[in-house]
């Protein structure tokens, strides 16, 4: 193990590489374009990695498919618009159960919005695309789980072959700070999908009738359910005695968690999966509380998700919003003082 | 009407037409004032899958155009059996279409005619006019520039489905009863000259469509369309006039369905 | 004759009776043949009619998104190199929604073999204008006939790729009238793969009785038409 001094979207290739990824497929975007762009200096150094500069988005999550098809572990970065232009691959990959995996560092929108830093793209992450959101989601907190979670999303990705994603966003992408790199002390193997001469596959993502493809969809809703326990997590941060729980996820969780520290009675509860959401926990813990308080920057994409996993719970729910907008320690102690 | 709600399903071999029979009856019940619906439900298969149409007609405003059970079942091919079966119970009238596939070339009509003969067959079970329908199938043709002579036959084969509607019983069978053909089990048809160098020509029904492609090929018309026997569409298929034939080969490259293979003995 | 990888329990094959695909196709399994390589080939299969190869051969396939085979295939290359790459699509799919990534595929110079099948429209959902429709053609979007002051004339896909792609590239035009030249195209850009130089691309002029309304005379001569517009013959080779 040792410490580094580096931005968050070099930590992400540090831990891409750590968790065996051999090939990028990128599109230059802010603020994912340091990523690309380690990986590509990485791949001059290291002839087993290779970088491919696509001619935007769509090809690169194709690429991705492509090359985890033929057993590489391979994965892209993208943000804000791009991350609307990666619903088309990152849907075939729900439909093949493929092990993609993508960094999405959201920026401000809707459109071209800034390229700066939001929490709006909770949605597409999670739910994008023509189907039911059979996604793998982890929103890190600060740049060492950025590490810690990159890692992860690898491994669970290819061990349970759903879309995995890694939901950071433009501060923790931009921001430098001391990481704590280590060699993973699992990783996950890989698997070729397609061109394996010992066996024939035809893979189809078209169906000629309804129950055809219910009946698919059907299964990997059930696989999907029966694995969620194995990978949802979330954090809890003095909520033993609180009498006010904060819902965050992400950057805006390390900055309730510090809030919390100087308040008495406040607790955080911080989903670490956004997919499958830790739904029990969430509920068993608002039930605990006299008033929840559900914090983001966006208007209710998450809060949308809270509310759905604590229906029935009879506490008070209020929500703070700030769409595209960064929220200070200061600024939650100043709302809960 | 009896029922408030009649609800008709229909199923066939893409390409068969179970589309327009549902189309031109879902226009005729708006024309005579009633309330209907339909919509189709295929695969991405223009021709080779099973295509449904379901109708539904009523007097009152229909809420859902997809329905479990049908009242009356029309199945067009073998196929559609095992796809619809479900949609019946035991007050379902099942129109079983696939014993009269022959009676349109019993009547000297054109095969594509078949469609338009389980409509008026149809038609009989329905609370629509038969001129009503007649009508609404002469409009549609006529949009979509038929020629007169097979509007023609379209018209006589309705009438003639009219006409076996009487007898309708006798073929209204319980669908499990219908054997399944097994188009793997046609045989091969095998001609081989008797001139020295031996050409043997061998044509597969099971995978003959009925294109023609061979058959305009040819380079001395040594090809035609069956008389008697069908492919795999239900259409005729390719026979050869082995006099005529030089063995060139050309059939079996430009065939797109492997129906057809040339073996020239070398002399 | 059947190529010996078709899978032949699952003939017949779902394309209409006449359609051209059945000639590539099976022009395509007797290169397969011949070179000996189905278990070292993949097949990638474009949104379009052509999705109803995915299980015609006993090579590896994979149906992929409605313009998106380019990419896909060209990915797996890159990750396995050794493997013969081939990837099938309509006029549709490369030249209109797929041409982003068509082009820039060659412009890489990717490793891969692309086979494009024009036949002047979107056969799969019912005629409608492509990029390749020819003027004054009559189609479901263009019910007087392409008016090509307003829509363009046909697009000419392999004369434009072949100024983008090096000299490594192999561009060629073939017509399922000449099946012989068809699989000849086919097997030499599939070789020049195999040989490890760079992009290789075979459009093929095919017919689409059902949605033309043709019988197999009127297709062939229809086919005519298009090969007077669509110059056949080698347009690039290394």
């Amino acid at each position: 193990m040792q410490t580094e001094f580096l931005t968050g979207n070099e930590v992400v290739v540090k831990a891409a590489l750590s968790a065996g990824a051999r090939l990028m497929f990128g599109y230059p975007i802010t603020p994912s374009t340091e990523i690309t762009k380690t990986f590509a200096e990485e791949a001059i150094k290291n002839p087993r990695l290779l970088f491919i500069q696509t001619e935007d988005e769509i090809s690169a999550g194709f690429g991705v498919i492509g090359a985890i098809l033929g057993g590489k572990k391979s994965f892209t970065s993208t943000a804000g618009p791009g991350t609307v232009l990666m619903q088309d691959p990152i849907s075939m990959a729900e439909a093949m159960r493929l092990p993609f995996v993508g960094i999405i560092t959201q920026r401000g929108g809707p459109s071209t919005g800034t390229v700066i830093y939001s929490q709006q793209e909770v949605n597409l992450t999670c739910f994008g695309g023509n189907g039911e959101g059979l996604r793998i989601v982890y929103s890190p907190s600060n740049l060492q789980e950025v590490y810690d979670l990159t890692i992860k999303t690898f491994n669970n990705a290819w061990k349970y072959r759903f879309p995995s994603f890694l939901l950071t966003d433009g501060y923790l992408a931009k921001a430098k700070s001391k990481v704590e790199i280590y060699e993973p002390s699992y990783l996950s193997t890989t698997k070729q999908i397609l061109g394996d001469a010992k066996k024939i596959v035809n893979i189809r993502n078209t169906y000629s009738t309804e129950e055809e493809l219910a009946k698919i969809l059907d299964k990997y809703i059930n696989e999907y359910e029966q694995i969620s326990k194995h990978i949802r997590d979330y954090e809890s941060y003095h909520c033993t005695d609180a009498k006010t729980i904060i819902f965050a996820h992400g950057s805006v969780a390390s900055a309730c968690r510090a809030a919390c520290s100087q308040l008495k009675r406040v607790g955080l509860f911080r989903p670490i999966t956004l997919r499958p959401f830790p739904e029990y926990e969430a509920k068993m813990i608002a039930r605990r509380a006299d008033k929840v308080i559900i914090v983001e920057s966006s208007a209710g994409q998450f809060s949308r998700m809270v509310k759905n996993a604590i229906f029935g719970v009879k506490t008070v729910v209020l929500e703070y919003q700030k769409p595209a907008l960064g929220i200070t320690p200061e600024e939650i102690i100043g709302l809960l003082k | 009407m009896k029922e408030d709600n009649l609800k008709i399903l229909l199923a066939g071999e893409g390409g068969q037409g179970v589309q327009v029979i549902a189309e031109i009856l879902n226009n005729t019940a708006y024309k005579a004032g009633l309330e209907s619906i339909y919509i189709p439900n295929y695969g991405v298969e223009q021709r080779g899958g099973v295509s449904l149409a379901y109708l539904q007609l009523s007097k009152n405003p229909i809420a859902y155009p997809k329905f479990k059970i049908a009242d009356i079942l029309v199945v067009l091919c073998e196929r559609a059996i095992n796809r619809v079966k479900n949609y019946s119970n035991r007050k379902t009238k099942i129109i079983n279409g696939i014993g009269f596939v022959e009676k349109v070339e019993e009547h000297n009509l054109s095969p594509r005619t078949y469609n338009m003969m389980i409509l008026g067959l149809l038609t009989e079970f329905l609370p629509l006019d038969n001129g009503l329908v007649l009508k609404t199938m002469e409009e549609k043709f006529k949009k979509k520039n038929i020629p007169a002579e097979l509007l023609n036959q379209n018209k006589q084969a309705f009438l003639l489905g009219r006409g076996l509607a009487v007898r309708l019983p006798r073929y209204a069978k319980k669908l499990a009863s219908v054997p399944i053909k097994d188009h793997r089990k046609w045989p091969t048809f095998v001609k081989t000259s008797s001139d020295k160098p031996k050409i043997t020509i061998k044509i597969n029904p099971q995978y003959c469509k009925s294109c023609g492609i061979c058959i305009y090929k040819c380079p001395t018309n040594a090809l035609h369309f069956s008389e008697k026997i069908t492919g795999i569409y239900g259409a005729p298929i390719t026979e050869v006039d082995i006099k005529k034939c030089i063995g060139c080969g050309m059939c079996e490259s430009v065939c797109p369905d492997t129906a057809i293979e040339v073996e020239k003995e070398k002399s | 004759m059947i190529p010996k990888c078709y899978k032949k329990e699952n003939l017949p094959h779902k394309f209409c009776p006449g359609c051209g695909y059945g000639v590539i196709l099976k022009s395509l399994g007797s290169v397969i043949d011949h070179l000996k390589i189905a278990n070292k080939s993949v097949i990638g299969l474009d949104i379009g009619c052509g999705l109803l190869a995915w299980n015609l051969f006993d090579v590896d396939t994979i149906q992929t998104h409605h313009g998106r085979t380019t990419p896909t295939m060209a990915g797996f290359k890159f990750a396995k190199p050794e493997a013969i790459v081939l990837a099938i699509m309509g006029d549709g799919g490369g030249y209109a929604i797929g041409l982003q990534s068509l082009l820039h595929s060659a412009h890489r110079n990717d490793p891969i073999t692309v086979i494009l099948v024009n036949n002047t429209l979107y056969a799969m959902t019912g005629g409608q204008m492509a990029p390749t429709t020819l003027a004054n053609e009559i189609t479901d979007t263009t019910p007087k006939g392409r008016d090509s002051e307003k829509t363009g004339l046909p697009f000419l896909g392999p004369e434009i790729i072949a100024t983008l792609t090096n000299k490594q590239a192999y561009i060629a035009r073939a017509s399922i009238r000449s099946p012989l030249q068809v699989e000849s195209c086919i097997e030499k850009a599939i070789k020049n793969q195999m040989r490890g130089k760079g992009f290789s691309f075979v459009e093929v002029l095919s017919i689409c009785p059902t949605n033309w309304k043709t019988n197999a005379e009127e297709s062939f001569k229809f086919l005519e038409k298009m090969e007077d517009v669509f110059v056949l013959g080698e347009i690039k080779k290394p």
